[in-house]
């Protein structure tokens, strides 16, 4: 099967029960699905899960999707809600817990300098992102990550597209006050590298 | 790569969407599906089909016993009918269609043959 049909030749085909359909699917949107499940839950065992889940409810549900649009809003529909479902369903403490433990095993002076810096910064930067409420998440998610439109994201998540330009600037702004946060914690240290 | 120095100058929009764009992509730079994963769909799917063709077999069996047991209480017709043979996948589906005709067949011959002696 090759990548000539469109996506609603191949649902079409899935509701017939046809597998080979469904796998030329799966090879198109596998990455997309897949990146976003981890992006949200950080966890590769959860987004595996939820891209085998995602790619049932083709098979199961392709009677009730429109076969005259492209199948990805309605798959990312899909992985965003799993993924929500999940990070509700697996605790937060773990993932805190995780951290914890991976600040233990591996302490940051170890490494190259430049290294354990750029490393700091992404940890700011991503505790930043994942301190975010989880409906601003999935909109900076769908947003820099996978480079949707705003009208695309209102589409997925089901909101005005107000809405979801205002949970972008609210998410700039956390990330504004971090980097502030961050650069307060960090002038002693420059000031002292000078003297 | 994003500079320090830029990271401390003004904090432009643009430099936040940088920023975000970096965190982001990083966090899941590299990330693959795994190749195990389609053969458990596949499996999955398979099963999922199985299952269907299952349910689909019992509602129809149960379907044709209530329609012989109300035939048979109306006209005696029950000998007349052939049964198709009992399985549990879909193939037999065919055979219970075939089954189904015969049945209405004999059904309309004696309602039409009833139908003669009333006239």
């Amino acid at each position: 099967m090759t990548a000539q049909y469109t996506d609603g030749w191949l649902v079409a085909h899935v509701r017939e029960g046809d597998l080979e359909a469904l796998g030329e699917l799966y090879k198109r949107y596998k990455t997309q699905v897949y990146r976003t499940a981890l992006a949200i839950t950080h966890d590769e065992r959860a987004a595996e899960d939820i891209l085998q889940d995602a790619f049932l409810r083709v098979y199961t549900y392709a009677d009730r999707i429109d076969e005259t649009v492209p199948l990805g809003p309605w798959l990312y529909r899909v992985t965003v809600n799993l993924s929500y479902s999940w990070t509700n369903r697996v605790k937060r403490w773990w993932h805190f817990f995780q951290d914890t433990l991976d600040r233990w095993a591996l302490p940051v002076h170890n490494h190259p300098e430049a290294l354990a810096e750029d490393q700091e910064w992404r940890q700011v930067l991503q505790q930043a992102v994942d301190a975010l409420p989880s409906t601003h998440r999935v909109v900076v998610i769908l947003h820099y990550l996978e480079g949707l439109s705003l009208k695309e994201i209102a589409d997925i998540v089901n909101a005005p597209e107000g809405t979801v330009k205002s949970r972008l600037h609210y998410a700039r702004e956390s990330l504004r006050k971090a980097i502030l946060e961050r650069e307060h914690r960090l002038v002693p240290e420059v000031a002292y590298d000078f003297t | 790569m994003i500079s320090r120095r830029g990271i401390f100058d003004g904090h432009s929009t643009d430099e936040l969407d940088g920023l975000l764009r970096w965190v982001l992509r990083e966090s899941v730079a590299g990330a693959v599906a795994p190749s195990h994963v389609w053969p458990r769909i596949r499996g999955d799917a398979q099963r999922l089909a199985a299952l269907r063709r299952a349910w689909i077999w019992r509602v129809s069996d149960l379907v044709r016993q209530v329609v012989v047991a109300c035939l048979s209480r109306v006209n005696g017709l029950l000998p007349m009918l052939e049964l198709p043979p009992v399985q549990g996948d879909g193939s037999v589906m065919l055979g219970y269609d075939l089954g189904w005709v015969r049945l209405l067949d004999h059904h309309r011959l004696s309602c039409s043959w009833y139908a003669r002696l009333g006239t």
